[in-house]
């Protein structure tokens, strides 16, 4: 069953130089206990799509347009009331900035207490009991529950977040940039637990990061965003092994792969365009290394390509020759000259 | 012995040597102006040898650096000497007056930093209504105003065209208060207390309301407020607990370094309300080149100021864990 079902979703900031129009026209479907990754680079829009999955964004941004079906509910037409019941009972979120996502005045054992007060009839004692379980869950000793944020240390409090993202036992967490402030090793242990845990107490995740080889490790599905909108999506294995559009080709390109030490990291030239008034046509084009004339006058619309593999780009003829191009250096290098 | 008290015996250590150097600095600048410093005291028409014994009882006699030994050894029994111009202890004609300037202090700084703060609040919670322009104009416009001119205006109003609460002093004319405590039970006090409060008050509310308001706003740019919201913890709660918790902790430092200023500053209102307090003995003290009396209200001051400072420290301590000055919880 569709637990989270996300149609055409837009999320615009209204600038004083005119609308950003940050998230324009997303879909996506997340089945019940299923995993999905959520890749781009910085400014794409991820984290404006998360927060207008669960509906706290900033006063200059507004949904013109979209549907968030969740459990059968679309949430934007829920009202603030209704939305709060929602939030961290059905969703939470493991925020960018964990290292300052805990109120650091009080103790992170009153901030557990907090939200199961706010939303459990669970008594103190229970409650307690409960923030005691889960941080011995992610790898935590019971008695720092007592400290202050800031005597954790970065890992600590990425794993503190955790617990309490899952405090009231939600159906979906969203996860955005989970790991990114963290060295290689407590990523890999994190993202493991992660793993161990989503599996273990059946819950359903969206990872938001820039980070291809996260995913990897994570997720079963795939969906990759560039500017707004998404490229690419489908089964994890299958958009990485076989990517059919030329963003993601470059992204793999992009990261390092201990299993090929050889592997040259190439980057993609140019950065992505302003959203204000974004450029006819596909908006990859002027980075993109296979793109022709059509590509800057028709925007692509995202198909399927075969069973549960979408992209929206025009070349879905000689891919492998494509793939095998986009691992070359100078295939990325002669789009800025 | 815990950190605690480490710090407290450190921070107390400081406090006396900034004390000791206000205290000295303080002797010198007095005993270096130009005249006589009994020049106040002294008759013309004394003879020669009367001077020369008024000298000897106030010690002037003796070498600068003997003055300054017995000064800071009187210092440090509590003695300040003796005022010139009311011909008593110093400690007797300060201590006369110097509740009327705690109670016309604590009044006007409590009614404006509890104001300041919810005002603060509202006004960062209204940002850019309306509302928030008005309220910032009206703070710079009490802020702006000169206080002899809003206790003008006060008096005009509420004392001579209405005259629901008396122009000045005290006590009403002709009437004494048996003592402190009488004074404080005594309805006619609060009646006096009233204007020269309300003017104080007027004038400090800016600081603390500015201040509350900048804070909080960016206080609410947090993640932390952000994931308050997304955690579903309702607006109130999150205003109160996540954002305004965070936001008035510098207010307290400013409020304790408020009260230092408070002390002494109060001239202008005090000689508006005739209100017999420190600001305008402290006039009257320079007026008069009374300058034991000068010494010794600016050593309270200047105390008061140094102690206030050390307890801003000692609440931040308390109310922001990250400063808590043991290294454990």
């Amino acid at each position: 069953m569709s637990l989270l079902k996300v149609e055409d979703l837009k999320v615009y900031y209204e600038t004083t130089r005119g609308t950003n129009k940050a998230v324009d026209g997303i879909s996506f479907n997340l089945e019940e206990s299923q995993s999905l990754g959520l890749v781009g680079e910085s400014g794409c829009g991820k984290s404006t799509t998360v927060k207008g999955l669960v509906r706290v964004m900033s006063k200059n941004a507004f949904i013109p347009d979209g549907k968030v079906m969740f459990k059968d509910r679309n949430l934007l037409d829920l009202n603030e009331k209704e939305m709060n019941k929602i939030r961290w009972s059905d969703i939470s979120l493991v925020p960018q900035a964990a290292m300052d996502s805990l109120n650091p005045v009080y103790t992170v054992k009153n901030q557990f207490l907090e939200v199961m007060k706010l939303k459990g009839e669970m008594s103190k004692k229970a409650s307690l009991n409960r923030a005691k379980t889960l941080f011995k869950k992610v790898g935590l000793n019971e008695e720092l529950l007592g400290y202050y944020p800031h005597q954790f240390s970065g890992g600590m409090k990425q794993r503190a977040v955790i617990a309490l993202a899952l405090a009231l036992n939600p159906n979906l967490i969203i996860t955005d940039e989970p790991v990114t402030a963290l060295d290689v090793i407590v990523q890999h242990q994190i993202l493991k637990e992660l793993k161990g845990l989503r599996e273990e107490l059946n819950i359903s995740l969206i990872m938001i990061t820039h980070d291809i080889s996260v995913v990897a490790q994570t997720c079963d599905q795939i969906a990759i965003m560039y500017a707004g909108k998404i490229v690419e999506k489908g089964p994890a294995n299958e958009v990485l092994k076989k990517p059919l559009h030329p963003y993601t080709m470059g992204l793999e390109n992009s990261f390092p792969d201990i299993t090929k030490p050889n592997k040259k990291l190439i980057s993609i030239e140019g950065s992505p365009p302003e959203l204000i008034s974004p450029p006819a046509g596909c908006r990859f084009a002027v980075r993109c290394p296979f793109s022709e004339d059509i590509c800057f006058k028709k925007e692509p619309e995202l198909i399927k390509i075969n069973e549960k593999h979408y992209s929206a780009c025009i070349h879905q003829k000689n891919l492998e020759e494509l793939r095998a191009k986009s691992r070359e250096v100078e295939t990325w290098q002669k789009v800025v000259s | 012995m815990n950190l605690r008290w480490k710090y407290l015996i450190k921070r107390t250590g400081q406090m006396l040597l900034t004390l000791w150097i206000i205290a000295t600095i303080l002797f010198f600048i007095f005993r270096l102006m130009p005249g006589n410093p009994l020049v106040a005291y002294i008759d013309p028409t004394f003879t020669e040898e009367q001077q020369e014994i008024l000298m000897k009882q106030f010690g002037l006699d003796k070498s600068l650096w003997m003055q300054y030994i017995i000064y800071i050894k009187n210092l440090f029994q509590g003695e300040l000497g003796q005022s010139f111009f009311f011909k008593d202890s110093v400690i007797n004609v300060i201590s006369k007056v110097l509740p009327n300037t705690i109670y016309l202090m604590l009044t006007a700084l409590i009614i404006a930093y509890t104001a300041g703060i919810v005002g603060g609040i509202f006004l960062a919670w209204k940002r850019g209504e309306m509302i928030e322009s008005v309220g910032i104009v009206f703070t710079l416009f009490t802020r702006a105003a000169p206080q002899f001119w809003v206790g003008m205006i006060l008096l005009a109003i509420f004392s001579f065209q209405f005259d629901i609460f008396p122009s000045g002093g005290v006590s009403q004319a002709g009437t004494v208060y048996s003592s402190e405590l009488d004074k404080l039970l005594s309805f006619q006090f609060y009646r006096h207390l009233f204007l020269p409060a309300l003017t104080l008050s007027i004038y400090l509310l800016g600081l603390p309301l500015l201040l509350m308001r900048s804070n909080m706003l960016d206080v609410m740019d947090e993640s932390y407020v952000e994931m308050a919201k997304i955690r579903g913890v309702s607006k109130i709660r999150v205003l109160v607990k996540y954002a305004a918790r965070n936001a008035f902790l510098p207010v307290i430092t400013a409020m304790a370094v408020g009260i230092g200023y408070a002390m002494g500053g109060n001239v202008v209102i005090e000689t508006v309300f005739s209100w017999p307090g420190l600001g305008r003995l402290l006039v009257k003290a320079v007026s008069t080149s009374d300058y034991p009396l000068a010494q010794g209200a600016f050593i309270l001051i200047a105390g008061v100021m140094v102690f206030m400072n050390f307890v801003a420290d000692i609440l931040y301590s308390l109310l922001d864990p990250r400063v808590n000055i043991d290294s454990k919880r």
